[in-house]
């Protein structure tokens, strides 16, 4: 099975090409707002070097926020139409739930997307990783607010210091996220779009 | 040659469009989805809107086109897509679309200016004869275009400020006319009579355009006349309006139709479908004997037709661009 990642939800850009248990391809690059200029190079970077036929692409997995919003739409637009054109599945993730199969043995998965003026963007997962508190957005307050409640080992996933918590920086493990998440239901290319959870300003005036 | 078939996309504004032309003037088929229902009760597009509608419908219009043309995407030549000018993020969302569909089905893509592409819309129904002038109006844009063979634009005048649509929708605002207003002006515009004084914008010889000013005119005439206790009547003040925007268009460019001896004058852009300016311009050209083209109210506004018309002519030429195309939001027709 070939699968196909991509983030273009933050500053970096984020490509990795895989084959069954083999990691074809990666690349990482700080595309700082220009994610547009090169995401479609890097993926036919990533076919060409690993000779592979897009043709026979089995699987998008693609990251649909919280974060950037031009830049997340880059990411998905692209996944809509690879997914479109070839007629393949493709899996929409969230830009926090990606980071989380890097880590291992605690009892709360905390990531975490810093935006602007103190507000964050976080989720909770637990010793399963399970989601037991969906992608939302806050404060920092609120957040040491509400893992008050929960008692064991905490990690908060961020490339920032949070209080006294433990944090480790973002990791994408490739091949344990596609373990996870790749046998689940693909979404109809037409109805893939973004999770900016964040309202804009003339929506929340209506 | 054989047969050239090109699909192009546009998103550069409020309107989803995906178009398959055959040889830059026979249209296969054309979908536009317009966002107007949802930007109408902002008062105005919101690009950040405009942006979300974009990529929640990219897809469905791709596939509606190719439906509805029998055709597929292994068939086209090339894939043409307008780059700018715009809103950046829905000019994105139509050029990584272009750029996927160019890469996995290993066609050329081809980059169009959008205002090229409103001049070309004009290539669907008539055949272009060089030198020529058009006259590029919308709510994005005032220009006046001089062309002295296929594809080469020299830009002779534009507006250093509002747009024509841009004044149009604001004097619209003023008497209180759901947007978008510049269609009702017009209508509002047969049924009034020129009493109000307005002063004629940029009257200075060049050719370029001011639209700032008349709009602050109307804004001042109407509060004066308020404050007098008097009633404005609005098929009036439309009617005076337009007047003075038929005016000084058509004295800006027909002074230009002169001057470069042109054999044609095109109007463009969704301005373009005013019947008041249209009517003036059929006037004047057929008295200085100039051929007008106007194109078919369809292609005045936002359409894809009218970038794959344009991108035919960079095809024959190989300008292809490459993956790593960026937008550019603002960028002169050259």
């Amino acid at each position: 099975m070939i699968c196909l990642f991509i983030d273009t939800s933050s500053k970096d850009l984020i490509v990795y090409l895989t084959k069954d248990n083999n990691v074809l391809f990666e690349k990482n690059i700080s595309s700082i707002n220009d994610h547009s200029s090169y995401l479609v190079p890097t993926i036919k970077e990533a076919f060409d070097s690993s000779k592979i036929d897009i043709k026979n692409l089995d699987k998008i997995i693609v990251s649909i926020g919280p974060g950037s919003f031009t830049g997340t739409r880059v990411g998905i637009t692209v996944a809509k139409i690879l997914a479109f054109a070839l007629k393949i599945d493709v899996i929409p993730i969230s830009s926090l739930e990606q980071y989380i199969y890097s880590l291992d043995g605690y009892d709360y998965y905390v990531p975490i997307i810093e935006d602007k003026n103190d507000k964050i963007y976080y989720s909770i997962y637990d010793k399963d990783k399970k989601l037991i508190v969906n992608d939302t957005y806050s404060t920092k307050n609120n957040l040491y607010d509400v893992l008050e409640k929960y008692v064991g080992n905490i990690v908060i996933i961020s490339d920032s210091p949070y209080y006294t918590y433990e944090t480790c920086k973002k990791k994408i493990d490739i091949l344990n996220l596609l373990s996870h998440v790749q046998n689940r239901k693909g979404v109809s290319p037409h109805s893939l779009k973004p999770n900016y959870i964040k309202k804009i300003e003339v929506e929340s005036k209506l | 040659m054989e047969d050239v078939y090109i699909l192009a996309i546009e998103s550069s504004c409020d309107e989803t469009s995906v178009s398959i032309v055959k040889n830059g003037k026979e249209e296969i088929n054309t979908v536009i989805l317009s966002q107007i229902d949802i930007h109408k009760k902002f008062g105005g597009v919101v690009p950040e809107i405009a942006s979300r509608s974009h990529v929640e419908n990219i897809t469905i219009v791709i596939e509606e086109c190719l439906n509805g043309s029998n055709m597929k995407i292994e068939d086209m030549s090339a894939i043409a897509v307008t780059y700018g000018p715009g809103l950046a993020g829905a000019l994105l969302i139509g050029v990584e679309a272009a750029k996927t569909l160019a890469f996995i089905y290993n066609k050329p893509l081809i980059a169009v200016h959008h205002i090229a592409g409103h001049i070309y819309a004009n290539n669907l129904n008539y055949k272009l004869k060089f030198p020529l002038i058009s006259l590029v109006i919308s709510g994005g844009h005032t220009e006046l275009i001089y062309m002295k063979k296929d594809y080469s634009f020299e830009k002779i005048g534009g507006t250093l400020d509002d747009s024509v649509g841009e004044a149009y929708d604001k004097v619209a605002r003023v008497i209180d006319v759901p947007y978008p207003g510049g269609p009702v002006i017009d209508k509002y515009s047969k049924k009034g009579k020129n009493v109000y004084k307005l002063p004629l914008p940029m009257d200075d010889g060049s050719y370029n355009f001011s639209f700032s000013g008349i709009k602050s005119a109307v804004i001042n005439l109407v509060h004066n006349e308020k404050q007098r206790g008097n009633e404005i009547n609005k098929y009036d003040l439309a009617c005076s309006f337009q007047s003075i925007v038929i005016d000084i268009l058509t004295k800006k460019t027909m002074k230009a139709v002169k001057e470069y001896k042109v054999k044609q004058l095109l109007l463009a852009g969704g301005v373009s479908a005013s019947i008041g300016i249209r009517e003036k311009f059929a006037e004047l050209c057929e008295k200085e004997n100039i051929e007008l083209l106007v194109p078919e109210l369809i292609y005045c506004t936002d359409n894809a037709a009218m970038i794959a018309a344009a991108a035919y002519y960079m095809y024959k030429d190989k300008k292809f661009a490459d993956f790593d195309l960026k937008i550019k939001p603002t960028d002169d027709l050259k």
